[in-house]
């Protein structure tokens, strides 16, 4: 298995505050990796480290099998970064700025011509290459900043909370453009605390709390983690004490609530759970609404491995 | 390299805070204070001959005085006063006017000086009389001593003491002032010998210091573009310090153009005030050289500054402001009379303060046409600039955040 990011027992301290305790991490070759966690749980901390960009306490970092060092321009050539923050030149266009960005790392006139030139494809900013950063509107000045971060085609792109403030359709273009960048080959870190995304985009994902890793794996590793795998929640009158006690005891049913004319049944595993509920309610003709299936999220795998919701 | 220096220059040009500091600073402080001294400018040295009344008194007193003003010549032959011998009430009333600057009565041995003001016309008049009184002073302690010991005038009638009266002591201070007047010549016995080889005009000065300051306030735009490649700035400095490209590189890139830029803003603001008449050297290459030294200096100062870890944007153009006007202030931008006190008592500080370098090194090659100590300057002003950058680059290269001052 090649890697493309090993972090070993990584520790940052801002003074008293331990905002990386001996951190962990493995990201492979060509997965979108993501890092999830609440803010203030050490995921820009960690990225900003394994950019040399912040000097950490303890620990190792190798990026591509080698040690990663401020110094070691070979190595940060292979990397790109897409921050938060727009970062990019306020007097340049669109074309200067990716051009000089891209020019940064590529010297060969021809082929940066080239690159600059997929970029601007890429992001969708053909039209507005002429344009200063200011008359731009917040979703193009993200699709720049985008490109200025992946210009010179690195095998290595961290995104940090690159939707953030950003409408529903550039958040969309944002997540595709990331995927494809994935399917050309490229090692995607991306950085959120929006877990739908995560889970949309991610092939692995690493839970991050209080500076350490609580949990690695895909969506479905770390779902399988929780005792709850289904909740079916629906709305009745009608249920006897009898009712309650079969319900209880259909196979994988862990918990049952009922209050209120609501009835909540968790489930520990299995798939016809609904199925089984519905004809049971149907078999003794009690009249039943609004019925819901409700699988795990990753805020219930962070809920019950910390205790606290993931947007806390 | 090409590719750094192309949008180095690209983005100083275009940005509107260097090219107000950098092109429009300069003209218009210049201009400013052109328009400011005014005339003083050009006819520092000739000034019109002050208008002043001598009351009608005391004879003897009365032309004395007159004599003694009218005697008063500038260097251009013009004379330093205008005298009106006048009655009481019309000195007066031409005082009040304004017609006179100043009143010289004579009613008595001693003449007295009445003025409507404190200006410099009347300073003059002032002194002017203070020069007379001793000069009358030292005449009366002659005469004392004739009293006293008596006196053999040059014709042979020579008084003794006891038959001393005062007609006749009248006499004799006649006799020694028309001796005076007699042995009084235009020869010049000493020679005005100045090591100025140039004009002397010392509001030149303050043009001077204008490119001093110019070139000191290039730290600032060094500021800006040395903080943009400290880690941990903002999301920009992020993602140039992650780049392919080594700092030193980038760092040379942006220093090359800056002063490119700030050489450029600085001749044009010589040639500007070589225009609207201001007295400048014509030795373009000399000027060149103290301004391509002036703002090497400034910039890498700014780098230095810039470079300093831990510290906001802010608080490193505040430090570039604050040092830039000190060391200006101590080159006589804002009053004149720091740079001589400190040559006087700290003269090491005039030896190695750009600002005074800057304007010393100006004034070295227009007015005393003296280009060991003008290279002497340019020598010192690279040197601090070279071991400046030097410094710079060595924390640059060495720096990584210990926090993180950009929200990512």
């Amino acid at each position: 298995m090649e890697y493309a990011v090993e972090v070993d027992k990584l520790v940052k301290r801002y003074k008293e505050l331990v905002a990386l305790d001996h951190f962990d991490m493995t990201i492979r070759e060509g997965e979108i990796f993501g890092l999830l966690g609440p803010n203030g749980s050490g995921k820009t901390t960690t990225v900003n480290c394994i950019l040399s960009l912040l000097k950490y306490d303890k620990g190792e970092i190798r990026v591509f099998g080698r040690e990663m060092k401020p110094s070691d321009y070979e190595l940060k050539k292979q990397i790109g970064v897409v921050f938060q923050e727009v970062a990019v030149f306020d007097e340049l266009t669109v074309r200067e700025n990716v051009d000089y960005f891209c020019g940064l790392y590529v010297s060969d006139k021809a082929t940066r011509k080239q690159y600059v030139e997929d970029a601007i494809r890429f992001v969708g900013l053909e039209n507005y290459e002429k344009f200063v950063p200011g008359k731009l509107s917040g979703g193009l000045l993200r699709r720049l900043n985008i490109a200025c971060g992946i210009a010179h085609k690195p095998k290595l792109i961290f995104f940090d909370e690159p939707t953030v403030a950003v409408d529903p359709q550039s958040r969309n273009n944002i997540l595709e453009g990331i995927m494809k960048l994935r399917d050309m080959g490229a090692t995607i870190v991306y950085t959120s605390h929006y877990m739908e995304e995560v889970e949309q985009i991610c092939d692995r994902i690493l839970i991050m709390d209080k500076g350490r890793a609580v949990a690695t794996g895909t969506a479905e590793e770390l779902k399988n983690m929780t005792k709850n795998r289904e909740t079916i929640t629906l709305e009745t009158d009608s249920l006897g004490e009898e009712d309650l006690k079969v319900l209880r005891e259909l196979p994988h049913a862990y918990d049952l609530k009922y209050e209120g004319g609501l009835l909540s049944i968790s489930y520990s595993a299995g798939r016809n759970n609904l199925v089984r509920v519905v004809n049971y309610l149907q078999e003794k003709d009690i009249a039943f609404t609004n019925v819901h299936s409700k699988v795990p999220t990753l805020n219930d795998v962070f809920l019950e491995i910390t205790g606290k919701e993931l947007r806390d | 390299m090409l590719h750094s220096l192309k949008y180095a220059f690209i983005t100083t040009v275009k940005n509107k805070n260097t090219f107000v500091w950098t092109f429009i600073f300069p003209i218009a402080l210049s201009t400013f204070m052109f328009l400011s001294f005014g005339n003083v400018y050009k006819d520092e040295l000739v000034m019109n001959s002050i208008p002043v009344a001598v009351e009608e008194g005391v004879e003897e007193t009365q032309i004395s005085v007159q004599n003694f003003l009218e005697g008063a010549k500038q260097s251009n032959g013009d004379p330093y006063f205008v005298v009106s011998v006048l009655s009481k009430e019309a000195a007066k009333e031409a005082l009040e006017n304004g017609d006179v600057s100043a009143i010289v009565t004579t009613e008595g041995l001693t003449p007295t000086v009445v003025v409507n003001g404190n200006d410099f016309k009347e300073e003059i008049v002032i002194t002017a009389m203070n020069e007379y009184l001793k000069y009358k002073k030292t005449i009366d302690d002659i005469t004392a001593d004739i009293i006293k010991n008596g006196i053999a005038v040059e014709s042979g009638a020579g008084v003794a003491p006891e038959e001393m009266t005062p007609e006749k002591l009248a006499e004799a201070e006649a006799a020694i002032l028309a001796k005076i007047a007699e042995a009084e010549t235009d020869e010049q016995f000493f020679n005005e010998t100045s090591l100025a080889k140039g004009p002397q005009n010392i509001y030149n000065n303050f043009f001077y210091a204008t490119f001093a300051m110019g070139c000191l306030f290039a730290c600032l735009g060094a500021v800006n573009l040395t903080d943009k490649l400290m880690p941990g700035r903002t999301p920009l400095s992020g993602r140039l310090n992650i780049c392919g490209t080594s700092k030193l590189k980038m760092v040379i890139s942006q220093m090359s153009v800056n002063l490119l830029v700030v050489f450029a803003a600085q001749m044009g603001a010589y040639f500007y005030m070589r225009l609207i008449g201001i007295e400048l050297t014509d030795d373009i290459l000399a000027v060149a050289g103290i301004l391509l030294a002036g703002a090497s200096f400034g910039i890498s100062l700014g780098v230095l500054i810039g470079a300093i870890p831990r510290l906001g944007e802010g608080a490193k153009v505040g430090i570039g402001v604050g040092v830039t006007m000190l060391i200006s202030f101590l080159a006589d931008l804002c009053t004149t009379g720091i740079k001589d006190s400190i040559e006087r008592n700290m003269p090491i500080i005039n030896r190695i303060s750009p600002a005074a370098l800057i304007s010393d090194s100006f004034m070295t090659i227009y007015v005393y046409d003296d280009y060991d100590r003008y290279f002497r300057n340019l020598i010192t002003l690279v040197v601090m600039a070279v071991v400046i950058t030097t410094i710079a680059i060595f924390i640059l290269s060495r720096s990584r955040a210990n926090k993180m001052m950009l929200k990512t």
